[in-house]
């Protein structure tokens, strides 16, 4: 026990040496989550269009001057020959372009319908989609307010649950911070002990009278507790920054943090137990772990719009586990019975890690 | 010309000598390509709804099979009390529950009905196109008992991407950022390495310039990741039929220029960096802002103004802007120009920087 | 003269590594810098060989200034460290080609170099071996080839001898002294006092300034002591 303990001395040593990575490991989550947390939403502002105006009417301006109005759209041209207006597409210098037929200020305010149609460059679906979604609005509020009369008030009421403004940031901060610990907390413990093997030391520390697991344990245990204060800066810049409720205890989140945490460290053994190199290792930890994290735990594409065999894979990601329990307390306020399962799933994908790398670092020393 | 010919060669004999590195370099980015274009899709397929009937409706079963009927939605039960209904919600088995109050039928025909919907924010990227989905619908199943129609009738034309299909985006986008994170990194590593296995010192006291140094570094890095975006453009045509409407010519060029800024960015990184494991963490820390101001999850659009300014000034957004307008819309270089001359001018910056930064003295 | 040094100093911030060093050596001379660990042996050698700028001094090496000509210097000159400075991931032959090629060897002429150095190692065999497979020794020897396969005037080496056994030690000076031989001058730094006997003349560094320049035998007589290891005793008690 007592070597244990010189043994970790040594290893803090060798992290605060290095103070540029220090000030990186630290610093890289706080201002990732600012950054990102802030910059990552849904919903568009100032996208930019151009009008294709036939009826060249008062009611045609107004629906146009009520569009670029708002803070979504941004009026950048009128177009006046039909030939231009693809043009404008291909050119990437609107989004889309509004076309009001010739007859719209005629037909509309005698009950007929008055037509528009919309040209939408879809090679951005998603802003596509959304740019449809608001217009509708827009338009059923411009019939309202011309012809109050006509059309019929409200008859459905929604309610958006959880997350009554649906803010981004609940969305995104715990994807965030899923995504963040995982990366930093595997890349530090694969190079911790690849870097061990590369310069030869390994060997040495295998003759001490220290175990095996006594050596992983020694050269993970500063990096647990490196990361331990990581995801408490970043639960506290969630909760006070930006804003995330904390519904549920705070017992269960510290537990369930902390299981991931052991995970993501296990993932950084695992990764270090099948290579001998520094260089791959950070490469696996860093380039190979960050598209799968980013993309495949419901971070930023909703799980359930996969395809069923990526559904299934998205299971082994640590991070998709981690995500739903943080939202589950922290937005949804609930228990630990409603999260067994992800839970037990952590706690299994752990156990595998360290069992494999347990393996793996047996037969490399029987050699 | 002849020095710098012998600094590439022996860049690609140790880039292709490396074992372990080599299945990174090349068979990782073209899997996670094939798989990592089906995951990302704000596409929903299948909305999960339940119904809160407080009044025991009576056309509770024609609704359902209304609900049944329609692709995007699969009903999981109806409920009777609320806690229910909610726990629903918390067990994340709907995304969306159909409240409907005891005199629904009543009040529909008198004009005073009441439905409420409840939208599961939790998965919330897709909240926003679940509200509209099942506002249609209720909308319209409505309107069947009701001949309102609305004032103004808009069409729509999804140009260049008919049918909203996300891969055909998601995989130039994804494409991008994979060959960028990889030569980053490698480029990264590169010279630090060098420095730490003392290798350098033996190449500073050569005759070879800054200049060679950096073009032999450079060069190998940029043939690779030209090589393999151009094998993944064919293989996301032969897998995923993406479209290439455009002119490759202009690809290529443009490829080029992007290639010059990120290897450059690469490099002085590493010619400033005093270890690997630095240099990879500052590559790091710069790659995934490039990958989230890139506009390719979530658009450029929805950005508040001050992220707007870093997102143009980030190369990988202008790339993945020609990528996607080329090979979806067919657009012409000289509509380009912009992006052009952005990537150019932060080529000729970077390159300048990195090749300064390369001190063939302390 | 072939290495001419006047007034060299270097200073890193506050701290002066090396204190105005002005010496010469002639050609085909064995030029020995001898000190302690941190007396500015390596930061003298660097500023030699173009690797690190003087705060201010002079120096001409081989009859090119060291600043404004650096290109002609580095030309004319071959360095090695301790580090011995060879690609593990490149096989023998690849390391003789690269380097070879970096110093503008081409064809008939690179050939021949690279023939002569697997020969004489008696690698000629191993020659597709990578690097990493030699023994520390050889590994040593071939980074010597390498660094005058360009036929250099002026040879730096950096405490080449450092963490070698003694017999590997020797065998390397019969190699040095062979080349010293053929005219080329070396400049060597070290911190194994016994190797000054192999100099023509040492000079001896304490803290970034030069005590003591002579050849050993000299310094023996003038400081009256038996062998190099008093020299350095006496000199820097």
């Amino acid at each position: 026990m007592k070597e244990l303990i010189y043994f970790i001395k040594k290893e803090f040593l060798h992290i605060f040496r290095d103070s540029k990575s220090l000030i990186i490991l630290f610093g890289l989550p706080i201002i990732q989550i600012i950054l990102f947390g802030f910059a990552l939403t849904n919903e568009i502002t100032n996208v930019d269009f151009a009008v294709y105006d036939n009826s060249k009417s008062h009611t045609s301006q107004r629906l146009i001057n009520k569009i670029n109005a708002t803070d979504f759209f941004t009026l950048q041209a009128y177009i006046t020959n039909p030939d231009k207006m693809e043009e404008a597409l291909i050119s990437n210098s609107v989004k889309f372009v509004l076309v009001i037929d010739s007859d719209f200020a005629q037909s509309y305010p005698q009950g007929k319908q008055g037509k528009i149609q919309l040209l939408l460059d879809a090679s951005d679906p998603n802003i596509a989609t959304n740019i449809r979604a608001y217009l509708n609005n827009i338009i059923t509020d411009f019939s309202q307010e011309e012809f109050p009369s006509l059309e019929k008030s409200d008859f459905m009421t929604v309610k958006m649950f959880y997350n009554p403004q649906v803010k981004s940031a609940y969305l995104f901060i715990p994807g965030l911070m899923a995504f963040i610990l995982t990366l930093i907390s595997a890349f530090m413990t694969s190079i911790t002990l690849t870097r061990e093997k590369e310069l030869g030391n390994m060997e040495i520390l295998l003759i001490s009278p220290l175990k095996p697991y006594q050596i992983i344990v020694g050269k993970v245990i500063p990096y647990a507790i490196l990361s331990i204060i990581n995801i408490a800066n970043i639960l506290l810049l969630g909760k006070f920054v930006f804003g995330m409720p904390l519904n549920g205890s705070l017992l269960l989140l510290s537990l369930e943090s902390l299981l991931f945490l052991l995970n993501s460290l296990a993932l950084g053994i695992l990764i270090s137990s099948f290579t001998n190199s520094r260089q791959v290792a950070m490469m696996v930890a860093l380039a190979g772990l960050l598209l799968p994290t980013m993309l495949l735990s419901g971070f930023i594409f909703p799980v359930s719009n996969m395809p069923k065999v990526l559904q299934y894979f998205s299971q082994v990601i640590p991070a998709t586990h981690f995500i739903t329990i943080l939202k589950g307390i922290m937005i949804k306020g609930i228990g630990i019975s409603y999260l067994i399962k992800e839970t037990s799933i952590l706690a299994l994908l752990t156990l595998l890690f360290i069992s494999i790398s347990i393996k793996k670092f047996n037969v490399r020393l029987d050699k | 010309m002849r020095t710098l010919f012998i600094l590439i060669r022996k860049e690609l004999k140790q880039i292709f000598r490396n074992k372990g590195m080599l299945p990174i370099i090349f068979a990782m980015p073209l899997i996670q390509l094939l798989i990592l274009a089906n995951a990302a899709n704000y596409e929903i397929k299948n909305i999960n709804v339940s119904i809160l009937d407080y009044g025991k409706n009576d056309f509770i079963p024609e609704l359902s099979s209304h609900l049944e009927y329609n692709s995007y939605f699969t009903l999981k039960g109806v409920d009777y009390d609320y806690s229910n209904a909610i726990a629903r919600l918390d067990k994340g088995q709907v995304d969306a529950i159909i409240v409907l109050n005891n005199n629904f039928v009543r009040q529909f025909n008198s004009e005073e009905a009441q439905i409420q919907l409840i939208i599961n924010t939790i998965d919330g990227a897709s909240s926003g196109i679940i509200l509209s989905y099942l506002s249609d619908f209720m909308g319209q199943y409505l309107s069947q008992n009701n001949s309102s129609s609305p004032l103004i009738n808009m069409q729509y034309t999804n140009k260049f991407n008919l049918k909203l299909d996300y891969k055909t985006v998601m995989v130039p986008g994804i494409l991008v950022i994979l060959i960028s994170v990889i030569s980053v990194f490698l480029t990264a590593m590169n010279v630090v390495r060098e420095k730490e296995i003392g290798t350098i010192d033996q190449l500073n006291v050569s005759p070879i310039t800054k200049l060679q140094f950096i073009g032999g570094k450079l060069i190998p890095m940029a043939v690779i990741a030209l090589g393999e975006l151009m094998f993944g453009i064919a293989i996301g045509r032969l897998i995923y039929g993406i479209p290439f409407m455009g002119n490759p010519i202009t690809i290529i060029i443009f490829a080029l220029a992007y290639l010059w800024v990120m290897l450059s960015f690469g490099l002085i990184i590493s010619t400033r960096a005093e270890t690997q494991q630095q240099a990879m963490l500052i590559a790091y820390v710069f790659l995934v802002i490039f990958i989230m101001f890139s506009g390719l999850f979530t658009s450029v659009e929805s950005m508040p103004t001050w992220a707007n300014y870093i997102s143009q000034a980030i190369p990988v957004t202008h790339f993945i802007t020609v990528m996607r307008s080329v090979m979806l819309k067919a657009t012409p270089l000289h509509l380009l120009y912009k992006e052009l001359i952005i990537l150019l001018a932060s080529g000729g910056l970077l390159f300048t920087l990195a090749t300064l930064g390369y001190k063939k003295t302390e | 003269m072939i290495i001419k040094v006047e007034n060299l100093v270097k200073k890193f911030g506050d701290f002066t590594a090396v204190d105005k060093i002005s010496f010469q050596v002639p050609k085909g001379e064995i030029f020995g810098f001898l000190g302690a660990n941190g007396a500015g042996k390596t930061t003298a050698i660097k500023m030699l060989c173009g690797l690190s700028k003087p705060t201010s001094g002079s120096a001409n090496i081989a009859g090119y200034d060291l600043v404004s000509q650096s290109e002609q210097v580095k030309l004319n000159i071959g360095y090695m460290s301790q580090k011995f400075s060879l690609y593990d991931d490149l096989t023998i032959g690849e390391n003789i080609d690269f380097y070879g090629g970096l110093y503008r060897l081409k064809g008939l002429e690179l050939r021949q170099k690279k023939d002569a150095i697997l020969r004489e190692l008696g690698l000629v065999k191993q020659r597709k071996d990578l690097v990493k497979s030699l023994p520390l020794g050889w590994k040593q020897k071939l980074a010597f080839s390498v660094a005058t396969i360009h036929e250099p005037k002026i040879l730096f080496l950096d405490e080449p001898t450092s963490g070698v056994d003694p017999i590997t030690r020797r065998k390397f000076w019969e190699i040095i002294i062979a080349t010293a031989n053929q005219g080329i001058t070396i400049f060597i730094t070290t911190h194994y006092l016994d190797e000054a006997e192999y100099c023509d003349r040492i000079s001896i560094m304490v803290n970034g300034k030069i005590i003591a320049l002579d050849s050993p035998a000299n310094l023996k007589a003038k400081l009256n002591v038996k062998t190099t290891a008093e020299i350095f005793a006496k000199l820097t008690r």
